[in-house]
């Protein structure tokens, strides 16, 4: 009941939302645009998961270097991958490694040294920003090879490789943290790290596994954020970092920790994902976009807090 | 009362901006007497000081704001919307001083939302001013869509002129908000802001208002950025709408260099001030390492990073001296 509970907020609005959408924009509910809500709402939900395990972990956990990470992903991946399937695995490996390198700093600055999360990850986000500069000497990949944009190939209309991609990892995950030794560890060290030592949990090492993960899924992410954009810019996934955050709040993870559902995360990326395309589809000033997302997103937080706060 | 000299020592090593202290004086010296072809000067400190006034502001904001438990990411995207707000008002003709005044409650009003929405409806800081920030930031778009304008000339020689003959002016903007929270801090009402930070379920017991500490600390930052974007549109003389993005991270940055805590309660916003001056020092030194303009933004967050981890050791270890304070993050 109560993980149903935790559903409630991201599935009600995204209901109204594509409601409003069928509404106001006309071939809103085409099967292409589904199709490519559908595959954005995929790409964010890669970063949720990343997103969503760092803020689960607890300690005030949050990572905000994954923008940072998937950038540098993005502009240095696509080069290792000419035509052939088994580079793009390579690729995938390759930028998988660089995020779990990096969230392994992370961690080491958190749990070794105590830099509180929200500062370490900033910091480590500029850091990677610098690295990336010093790697590619400010030009990103000008090719981006068709296998790598193949992400975005159709498999069933409306689901595209990279949709179905991400809902894959994102039950995975869903297992790992209901089913797995792990994820009890992570969501118990989240909830209350004193008990978990107790319990003999190496609550340091969990915490730290947390970050690893995270910067993982943020590597990959910005390998197929480069392919279904088909070309790089220096800082393409920056945005990603705050909306990510904003997706899993969304989705009903406790921001203390402890407590959260990836699966539900997807739906919270499926809400900011429809009201940006309902947002592009309305033809105003960008100004006005913007203001009129920024209120919507604090209805919505508001509408979340309220309906997790009557249960307590 | 004379004390002994070992209890200002003491009073000193205790101090929550010490390692700030030390990190700004460190860069000062290393950029005064290793870096040839630099002299530290009257007018080498005024320019320092005309390109850092903004961040400074909102860092004395943002500790005020993290003192409380709380975090404000909105301020970068205020200072843009305040920015071009003040240009858009001058080059309609309106007189320099009300249209900074206008600028000025305007600022204080965002804080105000921000602190309404956090104190009042309980959504959490990180999330509320990440949502007012997209809010401010399409204000400012839709005030000016692309960089321009200019700002009275009054603004121009008043900021580039002398304030008593001597004094930089931009002094002025970061002198205001000092003077404001030391007033609040010795009052009854700056305890009780501290002890909000501390512990919040307490303060409430203690018959502490927590909404009206919470809201004060919005509305101080609100005004710090206001006094900083209008500092940094007499630096600029233009409106740019993308102006203060990415400053507000500095600014946190520099607050937690500056040893304040980010769960609340520990810290002074003395730090955060000499935070800024080190992160500035930092940038400069950088530049005239003459290194490789793609190798200057690693190596600056390299040392940053390690400028944190200096600070923050010191602080857990003073801490923990201390001991009735909570530790970081539980």
């Amino acid at each position: 009941m109560d993980r149903l509970a935790m559903f409630l907020p991201s599935v009600g609005a995204s209901i109204v939302l594509i409601v409003i959408g069928q509404l106001i924009v006309p071939g809103f509910m085409s099967i292409n645009n589904i199709s490519s809500i559908l595959m954005t709402t995929g790409l964010l939900g890669i970063m949720t998961i990343a997103q969503n395990t760092a803020i689960m972990s607890g300690n005030n956990g949050i990572d905000l270097s994954v923008g940072s990470v998937a950038s540098l992903t993005a502009v240095v991946c696509p080069l290792l991958v000419s035509d052939t399937v088994g580079e793009l695995l390579f690729a995938f490996l390759v930028a998988m490694l660089i995020g779990v390198a990096i969230g392994l700093m992370n961690s080491v600055g958190i749990q070794a040294f105590r830099i509180p999360p929200l500062i370490m990850t900033l910091i480590m986000g500029s850091v990677v920003d610098g690295a990336k500069l010093f790697v590619t000497k400010g030009s990103p990949a000008t090719r981006i090879s068709p296998i790598l944009q193949s992400v975005s190939d159709p498999v069933i209309q409306p689901f595209r490789i990279l949709t179905i991609f991400a809902v894959i990892m994102v039950v995975l995950a869903e297992l790992m943290l209901h089913r797995s030794r792990f994820g009890r560890a992570l969501l118990l060290t989240g909830d209350n790290p004193g008990a978990a030592a107790i319990c003999g949990i190496n609550t340091k090492l969990v915490g730290g596994a947390a970050y690893a993960i995270s910067g993982g899924f943020a590597g990959i992410m910005g390998l197929f954020l480069a392919g279904y954009a088909g070309a790089t810019t220096m800082s393409m996934g920056s945005s990603y970092t705050l909306l990510s955050v904003a997706a899993v709040a969304i989705g009903g993870t406790d921001l203390a920790g402890g407590k959260g559902s990836y699966v539900s995360c997807l739906v919270g990326a499926l809400v900011l994902t429809v009201l940006t395309t309902i947002l592009q589809a309305l033809n105003v000033q960008e100004g006005v976009r913007l203001i009129v997302k920024g209120l919507i997103l604090i209805l919505i937080m508001v509408v979340n807090i309220y309906s997790h706060r009557r249960k307590s | 009362m004379r004390r002994p000299l070992s209890y200002y020592l003491r009073k000193l090593l205790k101090w929550s901006a010490l390692p700030a202290f030390l990190l700004m004086a460190a860069s000062f010296l290393i950029v005064k007497y290793l870096i040839t072809g630099t002299n530290i000067n009257a007018s080498y400190i005024t320019s320092f000081l005309n390109t850092n006034t903004a961040v400074i502001c909102m860092s004395i904001g943002v500790t005020a704001v993290i003192l409380t438990g709380g975090i404000d990411i909105s301020l970068g995207a205020l200072v843009s919307l305040c920015n071009v707000v003040a240009v858009q008002l001058m080059m309609h003709g309106v007189h320099y001083l009300p249209a900074l005044i206008i600028v000025l409650l305007m600022a204080v009003a965002a804080g105000a939302v921000n602190g309404a929405v956090v104190s009042y409806l309980h959504v959490p800081p990180l999330l509320t001013t990440f949502a007012t920030q997209t809010v401010f930031a399409g204000l400012a778009l839709t005030v000016m869509r692309v960089p321009g304008g200019r700002i009275a000339g009054e603004c121009t020689s008043f900021y580039y002129g002398k304030l008593f003959g001597f004094l930089p002016p931009t002094i002025l903007f970061i002198l205001v908000p000092v003077v404001i929270w030391k007033i609040y801090r010795r009052s009854p009402e700056g305890t009780r802001l501290y002890a909000v930070g501390c512990d919040e379920g307490k303060a409430f017991l203690s018959g502490i208002n927590v909404e009206r500490c919470r809201m004060f600390a919005y509305c101080f930052a609100g005004f710090c950025a206001g006094m900083g974007a209008i500092a940094y549109t007499f630096y600029v003389s233009a409106g740019d709408p993308d102006l203060g993005n990415s400053l507000d991270m500095r600014a946190i940055s520099a607050a937690v260099i500056g040893g304040v805590s980010l769960s609340g309660g520990y810290g002074d916003v003395a730090g955060g001030i000499f935070g800024c001056l080190f992160f500035g020092m930092l940038t400069n030194m950088i530049v005239s390492f003459k290194v490789n303009v793609f190798t200057q933004n690693l190596l600056e967050a390299l040392i940053l990073l390690a400028g944190v981890l200096m600070a923050i050791a010191v602080r857990n270890r003073s801490m923990s001296l201390k001991g009735g304070l909570k530790r970081e993050g539980q």
